[in-house]
């Protein structure tokens, strides 16, 4: 637990003793009694261990050490003495699950004591990481780290960053570090069972040592380990989650009666006259196929009329979530082993999850972990493990997205079964009413059928990873070690889509390339039998280190170096394929002509047949020299500096530019150890403060032209390729620059604790896309360094027991204030239509935020026939054409404010009576804003993407008192919807506050279980995803998620924990 | 003692640091994606130039849609969901072309890919072993250069009058690929230079035969210069290259071998193709959507096969079907019976009648039904040739892209074609002199560059 404790420590009983022999004696904190095999060590690597009574013994030559005392289960802590000591020490060991912070940091380069650190460190609390449930690492740090926040706008799963942006366009990613070096595998690989600590490396001084891909900051995850001393201990952990149902209304979505209201009104005007008659029959909806009806005679218009009426009652979410969707369920289960013999240390640790979805695909993981350390001799410590992962899942039903037709456009009354529960067809690529005028002797049945689909396909991924490491540590002489890494990491992902002949997906195809001579004669051009589509994948990466570590006691002073050279590599390749003719029983499979076009029979397109084929390989290199020094000064103050350059094999940047030289320094005090500071309240206060670049680079920006290559065309039988990126020959990287400014404090014997940061960040040379005269080059836009963004921020952390007895109370508060600013932007044009949006995406203006919301001024709807309104050089004006045009300059918009909350953080709530404790956590983002969706009847004419608040639009004059929605015209003008859907009359406070989870947890008694030898039992239960407490828009929205995402659905879970 | 040995380990240290930042060149030369690839032989430049999607099945299709060949139903005008289509269609002037990848989009890329190729080949040795491929790579770059250009100038400019053409406004001529150089535009004068100079280095460069018409051959560069100058009312100019052309490449499709009854009664890559560009029909002029008008209609003589090999009857209107792409999409490249044509109109121009005479009823014999008498064309009256020629240029090589073209240069002769929207309810008209005959350049080119609007 050493990562995861604070030190408590007093010094007491005066006594003069014999010079040169250290004695002491460690009792815990809490009972008062005696401590046996606690270990006691001083850096140079002398040891012993803590007698029955609890005493020890050092022999030690004059001079500062930093004496360290450390027991399982108990917070580690370091003393500073000087030899020789006029008194015993007497040490007090708190038990870990009590502390706040950590004592030691490990940087995936060194572990430090945080006394030493000048860096900013957010550590993540063990006991809060652990009430949460759920198979995944990094989900579980949102609501509990601090300075760490989620971007879910354009991703449902988000994106996680560290202090806010550090860049525009580049890559947006905290860097992973896995124990020594960045994970390059699938981070889904890693259990949250097998996480010792996390460290979260926010400043300069923390992450240069990281280089050129530490801009957006350092996740440090440390697994667990073998620990030296003690017996054998077994630990095992037991979860069961279940999730509610998405929530499908959740989305807006237009009422079935007003979709076929407008459907109608459509089809009416002839607006799907080009869809009927088209040769190529495109799927047409269930209304216009029975409006269609009901014309050509085929149907009476009482039979039109009780036919629209049922689909007016039909929800298709409901009858897809009554239909498909079930309970998410999932099981963890967790096994580990560890113990120390003479000269091993071993960890052996067996996880199991698994998993259903709510569309029943399952998915499993297993985790097969041993790490272990060997001593050889005094001087020579060898650490290896090998962490093997295999996952592996099936398919699942069909998706709601699978509903959609071919274009894209979900009818909203669509029914899935019948009366009786019989699967329906729903319209896909092709009209339903003329597949069914094809001749069932020729063709196969071309309707798809959601529901039952699935059931004809097999379709399973796994992956599977092996990571092997090996450390070794040699002390060249006192003071002086050298260490050396290997570590290799080797994943293989598979995936296998067996189609059956039964499927939509087989038929459809067998359908699409059937010939029918003159004479009726079917030819099969793909064969009535089963589809393979395959994949494989192999990642394979290797890191190599060596280095060089320097720790001396200089008289009071302490100096610790250490520099080393790294090696990283990652070679990905991926091939795809796809197997006419197949036949999972025989393995047979039949070769087909790809070199010939043929005829879709109902289009009459000539098309080849897919060939399924795809390859891919890529490879990243990094090459990195560093060096880190700290000098301790009287175990007050710390300077501390590090650089680092890297070289990566970034395409076309010459070998010169790709060595970039990245640095910091920083300087600690640690206030409390003056002897003007001995106050009997004050039991910490440290100021700290650093600065530094750190880097950010972008493996897939090219500095030259590059090309694609994209195949073989099978017309000329040459190589296919296009352009890829257009030479930049002044690429560079991104720099970050972060000062920080904090201090850590422990107040009240450590009732109050916590500490306050400032920092500000600049970042230069970012990529930037850039809107480019399409004349000159093919693209619309391109990316270059064009930008230099500035972020102020506050991170707040503080926790205070409130009741400490036998009913415990410990509220804690994660306040993190981040504002960033652009400071300059190349942008060529000022046209307000290139800056309007909802901050999905940048379009950054120098002296706001990089993500804002600009919106074009409302001057409500236009009473005599409902258009949106806007202004045009100060006039009221519905000419769309100006409103959008270029004369409409970024100044004529309205701001709105970031699209990132510049506030956010967590308040926890820890109550504990007894054995009993709750834990209740809320997350808070304010201060921000998003534009909701609207409606748009362009996209509601064209691609179906309705909107409820049609009900409300504009029908008649008057109407523009109680409603701000546009009316309907036909044809849609798309700069009308353009305009509406950018205004300000859509954009909403995004402020929210939500429940992220609460916990109940019972752990018995030591005492009670040791006449069941077990040595802790617990259990809990936990509730998360639980919701919005409150939210400042007034449409009920969760603005956290992006129009059309459904937010995650509430989970339930219960645990058991047990030792023995 | 010991404090040389400490030093030895640090030397041991910046040893190692050293050796491994020498050898770590070649250790980050790797390539990091192996599906690319930087121009640095030929094979690369040709497979730039197979690059089909963009350069073979895109063009900008603007020009035909603003044509008096077709005519879209109020119904089928509002149904279009490309509000820029319907402005081109109703020749209104600003915002014709919407969003980023669009006609001009499309042009321009052409130019640019035709400029790498050239740049890209200062740098490749041109070799007794390669001369042949480097000469036919550079040919095809300065074909997609100049052709794009002529496409352009049809949409983007006004047609070409000797005497104004120094003081009229062209396009943007991009000399090479780098884009830090701002966009201005040329008189129309130096666009029609610039196009007719690429071209014909086109025609001097490219191979006589290609492995497939995906690729212009030296009788598509010839087609491509006669089109050219025919622009420009150049007859002499474009009767000689549309000769040397079709002295390439002459064999015409007889249609009596054409299955008029099929969906796409042509085959793919047909023997007149000359070179294969086609866009897959948008919405403004696909068959369900464009009907033809009943003049054009009404007058292909009954056993002029055209009228049945090339229409088809959809809800009572007349579409087309005759794509010599051989599917639906547009066929906009240069051809064999364009060649004839052109040769044609050159001569009749020129008053060599028996000539022009000649090669439009060779072009009718394979148009005729065989079963029926075909009465050859004959007349000795030059204006009876050329309105002949005209006719039947307009019945053979509608929906290829051409007839705006051909209505703005013979309204500079004076033909004074007003175009007009009958079947449309707002009643579009264009006059023969207006402005209207050079289409807005997108707005967000003119908002970047500052060059002047049409």
């Amino acid at each position: 637990m050493r990562g995861l404790v604070m030190i408590c420590c007093c010094l007491l009983g005066i006594q003069w003793a014999q010079a040169q022999n250290l004695k002491g004696k460690v009792l815990d904190q809490q009972t008062g009694k005696a401590m046996q095999g606690v270990g006691i060590s001083v850096e140079s690597g002398l040891a012993t261990q803590s007698t029955g009574d609890g005493s020890f013994q050092l022999k030690l030559s004059a001079g500062s050490y930093l004496l360290k005392a450390s027991y399982v289960g108990y917070a580690t802590i370091h003393i500073p003495v000087n030899i020789p000591l006029k008194d015993s020490l007497m040490i007090r060991l708190v038990p870990s699950e009590q502390q706040l912070e950590g004592v030691t940091i490990s940087t995936g380069y060194q572990t430090l004591p945080r006394e030493r650190a000048t860096g900013s460190f957010a550590v993540v609390d063990q006991r809060q990481f652990e009430l949460q449930a759920g198979t995944d690492v990094l989900s579980r740090l949102e609501s509990i780290s601090n300075g760490l926040t989620v971007d879910r706008r354009s991703s449902s799963s988000g994106q996680l960053m560290v202090r806010g942006l550090s860049t525009i366009a580049g890559p947006k990613s905290p860097l992973i570090i896995l124990d020594n070096f960045p994970y390059q595998g699938d981070v889904a690989n890693l259990n949250p069972n097998d996480m010792e600590s996390i460290v979260l490396l926010k400043d300069a001084a923390a992450t240069s040592i990281w280089g050129s891909r530490a801009g957006n900051g350092v996740i440090v995850l440390t697994s667990k380990k073998a620990k030296r001393g003690g017996g054998m201990q077994v630990d095992f952990n037991a979860n069961v989650l279940l999730a509610e149902k998405p929530d499908l209304f959740s989305v807006p979505q237009m009422g079935s009666s007003e979709f076929i209201e407008v459907e109608q009104f459509l089809y009416d005007k002839g607006f799907y006259a080009s869809r009927i008659n088209s040769a190529a029959k495109p799927a047409l909806s269930p209304v216009v196929e029975l409006l269609l009806a009901n014309t050509k005679g085929s149907i009476t218009a009482a039979q039109l009329q009780s036919s629209l009426e049922q689909l007016r009652q039909q929800d298709v979410r409901e009858a897809y979530t009554n239909l498909v969707y079930q309970r998410p369920f999932t099981q963890q289960y967790n096994l580990s082993l560890r113990g120390s013999e003479q000269r091993i240390d071993w960890y052996l640790m067996i996880g199991n999850d698994r998993n259903r979805n709510e569309v029943d695909a399952a998915s499993n993981r297993l985790n097969l972990i041993s790490r272990n350390t060997l001593r050889l001799g005094s001087k020579l410590k060898v650490d290896f493990g090998i962490n093997y992962t295999y996952q592996n899942g099936t398919g699942g039903k069909a998706s709601f997205n699978d509903l959609k037709n071919s274009s894209g456009v979900l009818y909203p009354y669509l029914s899935l079964a019948d009366d009786s529960g019989q699967p329906l067809a729903i319209p896909q690529t092709y009209a339903l009413s003329y597949l069914q005028t094809l001749n069932r002797d020729q063709f196969y049945d071309w309707n798809y059928y959601p529901l039952s689909d699935y059931l004809n396909n097999n379709i399973g991924n796994n992956r599977r990873s092996i990571l092997g490491n090996v450390a070794l540590s040699y002390e060249l002489m006192p003071g002086l070690n050298f260490k050396a890494y290997y570590q290799r990491e080797y994943q293989q992902t598979g995936s296998k889509s067996i189609y059956g002949t039964d499927s939509y997906t087989v038929r459809s195809l067998v359908n699409t390339y059937t010939q029918l001579a003159a004479d009726g004669k079917v030819t099969r051009i793909v064969p009535m039998a089963e589809l393979l589509d395959w994949a494989q994948g192999t990642m394979d990466a290797q890191s190599l280190r060596a280095q060089l570590g320097y720790n001396k006691t200089l008289g009071r002073g302490q100096l610790d170096f250490l520099a080393g050279f790294e090696l990283n590599e990652r070679r990905a390749e991926g091939i795809t394929g796809r197997v006419y003719g197949y036949s999972d029983e025989r393995l047979s499979s039949v070769a087909l002509n790809y070199n010939i076009a043929y005829p879709n029979y109902i289009t009459k397109a000539n098309s080849f047949l897919n060939t399924g084929q795809g390859l891919s390989s890529t490879l990243n290199r990094f090459v990195s020299v560093y060096a880190n020094a700290a000098y301790t000064f009287d175990g007050k103050y710390i300077l501390s500096a590090s650089a680092r350059r890297d070289a990566s094999n970034l395409f076309g940047v010459s070998a010169n530019d790709k060595w970039k030289p990245l640095w910091s320094v920083g300087a600690a005090w640690n206030v409390h150890r003056e002897k003007f500071m001995q106050l009997a309240w004050l039991n910490e206060l440290k100021l700290r403060g650093s600065y530094g670049l750190s880097g950010n680079v972008d493996p897939s920006r090219a500095a030259l032209t590059t090309l694609l290559v994209a195949g073989t065309s099978t017309l000329t039988q040459g190589a296919q390729a296009r352009f890829d990126q257009f030479a930049n020959p002044s690429l560079r990287w991104e720099k970050v620059a972060t000062a920080n400014l904090g201090f850590d404090f422990a107040l009240f014997n450590n009732a109050l604790t916590g500490s306050v940061e400032v920092f500000q960040k600049v970042s230069s040379d970012l990529y930037g896309n850039t809107p480019v005269d399409y004349t000159a080059v093919p693209a619309a836009s391109l990316v270059m360094n064009v930008a230099k963004i500035r972020a102020k921020g506050l991170d707040v952390a503080l926790r205070y027991k409130l009741a400490d007895g036998k009913f415990k109370w410990v509220p804690d508060l994660n306040f993190n204030l981040n504002k960033d600013e652009v400071l300059e932007y190349y942008q060529a044009s000022d046209q307000g239509a290139i800056f309007v949006g909802t901050g999905i995406t940048a379009s950054p203006l120098k002296g706001y935020p990089v993500y804002s919301v600009f919106s074009y001024r409302w001057a409500g709807l236009n009473p005599l026939n409902g258009n949106p309104q806007g202004y045009y050089q100060g006039a009221v004006t519905d000419n769309y054409t100006q409103l959008l045009g270029t004369g409409t300059k970024v100044s004529d918009l309205v701001f709105n404010g970031p699209a990132f909350a510049p506030v956010y953080g967590s308040l926890g709530q820890h109550f504990a009576y007894q054995n009993l404790s709750l834990d209740v956590r809320f997350s808070f983002k304010l201060g921000h804003s998003f534009g909701r969706s609207g409606i748009n009847y362009n996209n509601l004419f064209n691609s179906g993407t309705g909107h409820p608040e049609y009900a409300q639009r504009w029908q008649q004059p008057g109407d523009e008192a109680h409603t701000q929605v546009p009316s309907l015209v036909y044809p849609a003008v798309s700069r009308r919807d353009n305009f509406y859907n950018n205004s300000e009359v859509l954009i909403e406070d995004a402020s929210s506050l939500r429940l992220a989870f609460v916990t109940l947890g019972y752990k018995w008694d030591a005492k009670w279980l040791s006449r069941l030898s077990l040595k802790s039992l617990s259990i809990q239960a936990n509730a998360s995803n639980l919701g919005m407490v409150w939210r400042a828009n007034k449409q009920g929205l969760d603005p956290d998620y992006r129009t059309g995402a459904i937010p995650p659905a509430r989970v339930f879970s219960l645990g058991l924990r047990c030792g023995l | 003692m010991k404090k040389m040995k400490k030093n030895s380990y640090f030397l041991m240290l910046w040893l190692m640091l050293a050796t491994g930042a020498l050898s770590c060149k070649k250790y980050l030369d790797a390539k990091p994606n192996k599906q690319l690839a930087t121009i640095s032989s030929l094979t690369e430049l040709q497979a730039l130039l197979d690059d089909h999607t963009r350069l073979n099945y895109q063009t900008v299709y603007a020009a035909e849609a603003a044509s008096d060949d077709f005519y879209l139903t109020d119904q089928a005008l509002n149904a279009l969901s490309l509000e820029g289509d319907r402005r081109v269609y109703n020749w209104q002037k600003g915002n014709q072309f919407e969003g980023t990848v669009n006609g001009w989009y499309y042009s321009y890329l052409g130019i640019y890919y035709g400029n790498t190729i050239l740049e890209s080949l200062n740098e490749i040795e041109r070799t007794n072993g390669n001369a042949a491929q480097w000469d036919n790579i550079k040919g095809q770059g300065y074909y997609y250069k100049g052709s794009n250009l002529l496409n352009a100038a049809m949409v983007w400019a006004l047609a070409y009058a000797p005497n104004s053409a120094s003081q009229t406004l062209g396009l943007p001529l991009r000399a090479s690929v780098d884009f830090n150089v701002p966009s201005t535009r040329a008189s129309l004068e130096d666009t029609y230079q610039q196009l007719l100079s690429d071209l014909k280095n086109a025609c001097r460069y490219l191979a006589v035969q290609q492995v497939h018409v995906m690729r212009p051959s030296k009788a598509a560069a010839y087609a491509m210069v006669s089109r050219a100058y025919l622009m420009m009312n150049k007859y002499a100019e474009a009767a000689l290259y549309a000769d040397t052309a079709l002295q390439l490449k002459s064999e015409l499709i007889d249609y009596n071998n054409i299955n008029a009854t099929a969906t796409n009664p042509f085959p793919e890559y047909g023997m007149e193709v000359l070179h294969h560009v086609t866009i897959a029909n948008p919405a403004v002029l696909n068959q369900s959507n464009a009907s033809i008008v009943d003049e054009l209609y009404n007058s292909y003589a009954a056993d002029d096969l055209r009228k049945k090999v090339f229409f088809t009857k959809l809800n009572n209107r007349n579409v087309f079907k005759g794509n010599y792409s051989g599917q639906t999409s547009l066929f906009f490249g240069p051809a064999v019976d364009e060649m004839y044509l052109n040769r044609a109109e050159g001569y009749a121009r020129t008053n060599q009648l028996p000539k022009a005479l000649a090669d439009l009823n060779t072009l009718m014999l394979k148009r005729w039904d065989k079963t029926k008498t075909y009465v050859p064309y004959n007349s000795s009256d030059q204006q009876t040739v050329i309105a002949w020629v005209l006719a039947e240029r307009r019945k053979e090589l509608l929906m290829r892209g051409l007839r705006w073209g051909d209505v703005k240069r013979l309204n500079t002769l004076g033909y004074g074609i007003k175009l007009e929207r009958k079947y449309n309810s707002s009643g579009a008209v264009l006059e023969p002199k207006s402005s209207g005959f050079a289409m807005s350049i997108p707005e967000t080119i003119i908002d970047l560059t500052g060059m002047p609007q049409n």
